[in-house]
């Protein structure tokens, strides 16, 4: 079990990591997600132990590291340009921090077979890394990491570096590993969609601080502040006034744009500024009037994308506010419904979607 | 075609270069080849023919004396400089851009100003009445004036400080292409601080420290004017010897003879040591 207490860095009068803290449970994959500059890589390299650390503790099992140095805590990295020892082969590279902890030649070959096969590297054990391309290099950092069966394994953006569709595969893999391993992994990355994809929970963060830590799908779909809101995926966001609420149903009056419903309430009082979140894919472009079970706005489409699987349209309101909305092309198919730019539309979606957060 | 075209325009710029090492380098090389082997003429001049007598008079006791000599003073001169430059280098290596672009123009500022200048600074600064023994004297620390001029340790001094730019430069540049990440790589996999000197950084640095070594030692073996001004004729090197064959004995051909038996010398150094040190295979150091 890792854990960060009120974890700070600071550089000069900038901080750069403010007041964090933090519970990461044993073979939990962790993500820290955020923009550059958020503080996410400097957590993972006092983590690490190459940064010191200006305020707060680490604990490792409920052993304080926060003073060790790198070599002394039981935590490797993969790094995002992968730091591969460019004279050693790949066996040398891998074996390298048994080779420092003087063990027996056999036991080195034989913990080297075995990390070398987990990480699919077979074959390849007498290559430099220069000779390698960026995934297989990607795993002879990641198999060099693990050889030692750290307790963490922190990876700093490692899917980075690769073409999309290897880094797609390797996600995969690197998912997959880490269930067969075991060991928590804590991931940096600014890719959202990896996040998601990899992570038991996210921890979002921008500007020094943690906004929202959570499991993906509360990320996605319920977020607690409005960066966390507009960073991940596509979000329609507007802001307004709540003007009656009840443990049934909240008025929200959004700035020119008019008065929706939300039928989930936790008694909001009246009168507070609020932002509304809405996904796109939780909208519906449409003719027909709505239900009474629905909000309803009305709008022109401003542009159209066909991508496929899914259509995105802009539609405009009338107070001049542009909304995306997502369709699912099957299902349009399937009602026979096509709509043209400059059309006049109603934008639907049910009172039960969307989020409040504080403004 | 068109790509052959431009190979050979391309080749053209070969011609000025090419044309100046034949003139100024070859063409000298040659002669005092042939001068090694000519007759020396009664008035300093020289006749040509053939004998072996100026490479047989190289072998008596007093040459030789010379000749290790040179290659003591290069060797030890190389090794004192290789451990005052390496601690430079790798400070300025990891040091912020200001600092590093301040010790830089340190190191180069002193190219501004004449070699035989530099030289006669030094002079004054290590004389007897000079600077450091009237410090000394003034504060009392020593009665008499210390021996720090002609002698073997001047001859270091003036050494060390002329050859100090050229093996600090060529390691910094080594150092400097040092990704931190491999340091700090090596680090999280369980190296401390020294073993990831000894495994990491100094593989690394080899390059610009063969580079640095080679600069140092090839020059200093032939360099006449430090022992010259420094020295005193007890420090004597093969360059000395060369230049006064040249100039006051008027011994041409026995000073091209000792020129090429010089250069002989360097040729094998330079040979072996590139031999040596093989950077596709420089493996063995890395684990030692």
């Amino acid at each position: 079990m890792l854990e960060l207490k009120n974890l700070t860095k600071t550089y000069g009068h900038q901080n750069v990591v403010r007041d964090v803290s933090l519970v990461i449970g044993k073979g939990e994959f962790f993500c820290l997600l955020g923009p550059s500059g958020c503080g996410k890589t400097t957590i993972l390299r006092m983590i690490a132990g190459f940064e010191k650390v200006s305020a707060g503790n680490i604990l490792l099992d409920g052993v304080d590291i926060t003073e060790r140095a790198p070599y002394q805590r039981d935590v490797n990295t993969v790094f995002q340009n992968y730091a591969l020892f460019p004279n050693f082969d790949v066996y040398d590279n891998i074996a390298y921090s048994l080779m420092i902890k003087k063990r027996a030649a056999e036991e080195i070959a034989e913990r080297v077979e075995k990390v070398v096969k987990l990480a699919g590297l077979t074959g390849f054990e007498k290559r430099m890394p220069g000779q390698l391309s960026g995934g297989q290099q990607q795993r002879v950092a990641l198999a060099r990491a693990l050889i030692n069966e750290p307790r963490i394994l922190l990876l700093d953006e490692p899917l980075s570096a690769l073409d999309k569709k290897i880094a797609e595969q390797t996600r995969m893999e690197l998912a997959e590993l880490q269930r067969k391993v075991g060991i928590t992994f804590v991931f940096v990355t600014h890719n959202q969609v990896e996040a998601l994809a990899l992570a038991d929970r996210i921890a979002v963060m921008n500007n020094g601080i943690i906004e929202q830590c959570d499991q993906p799908r509360e990320i996605y779909e319920h977020p607690r502040s409005h960066f966390v809101a507009d960073f991940i995926g596509s979000m329609n966001v507007l802001k307004g006034i709540i003007t009656e609420s009840n443990p049934l149903i909240t008025h929200v009056e959004l700035e020119d744009v008019g008065m929706i419903r939300l039928s989930k309430s936790d008694n909001q009082e009246t009168g507070k500024p609020v932002i509304f979140c809405i996904r796109p894919e939780r909208m519906k472009v449409s003719l027909i009037e709505p239900k009474e079970y629905e909000n309803s706005l009305k709008g022109v489409i401003r542009s159209k994308v066909y991508l496929g699987d899914v259509t995105h349209y802009q539609v405009e309101l009338h107070g001049g506010k542009l909304i995306k909305v997502i369709a699912q092309n099957y299902l349009l198919q399937l009602s026979n419904e096509f709509y043209e730019l400059g059309e006049e539309v109603f934008i639907n979606w049910s009172q039960t979607s969307g989020e409040l957060i504080n403004a | 075609m068109r790509k052959l075209f431009k190979i050979k325009e391309f080749h053209l710029l070969l011609f000025p270069p090419a044309f100046w090492l034949l003139l100024f380098f070859i063409v000298p090389l040659i002669i005092v080849l042939i001068y090694s082997v000519s007759f020396r003429e009664l008035y300093g001049g020289v006749k040509t023919g053939f004998t072996l007598e100026h490479y047989k008079e190289i072998g008596s006791e007093m040459y030789l004396k010379i000749f290790l000599r040179s290659i003591g003073y290069a060797t030890i001169t190389t090794l004192i400089t290789l451990l005052i430059a390496f601690p430079v280098s790798y400070f300025m290596a990891f040091a912020s851009n200001r600092t590093k672009t301040i010790l830089m123009l340190l190191i180069i500022i002193p190219f501004w100003t004449s070699f035989l200048i530099r030289m006669y600074a030094l002079m004054t600064i290590m004389g007897e009445s000079g600077l450091v023994n009237q410090l000394l004297m003034t504060t009392g620390i020593i009665k008499e004036p210390l021996a720090l001029f002609n002698n073997a340790f001047s001859v270091y001094t003036g050494f060390v400080y002329w050859n100090l730019p050229f093996m600090i430069l060529p390691i910094l540049s080594s150092l400097d292409r040092l990704d931190t990440s491999l340091l700090e790589a090596s680090l999280d996999l369980g190296a401390t601080k020294t073993e990831t000197f000894f495994r990491i950084t100094l593989p690394y640095s080899i390059p610009g420290l063969v580079a640095g070594v080679i600069f140092v030692f090839v020059p200093t073996m032939g360099n006449f004017i430090i022992p010259e001004f420094m020295g005193g004729t007890d420090n004597y090197m093969i360059g000395n010897l060369i230049t006064s064959q040249y100039v006051h004995a008027r011994n041409w051909p026995f000073g091209s003879a000792m020129s090429v038996v010089m250069i002989f010398f360097v040729m094998i150094f330079i040979s072996l040591y590139l031999r040596f040190y093989n950077p596709s295979k420089n493996k063995g150091l890395l684990t030692i």
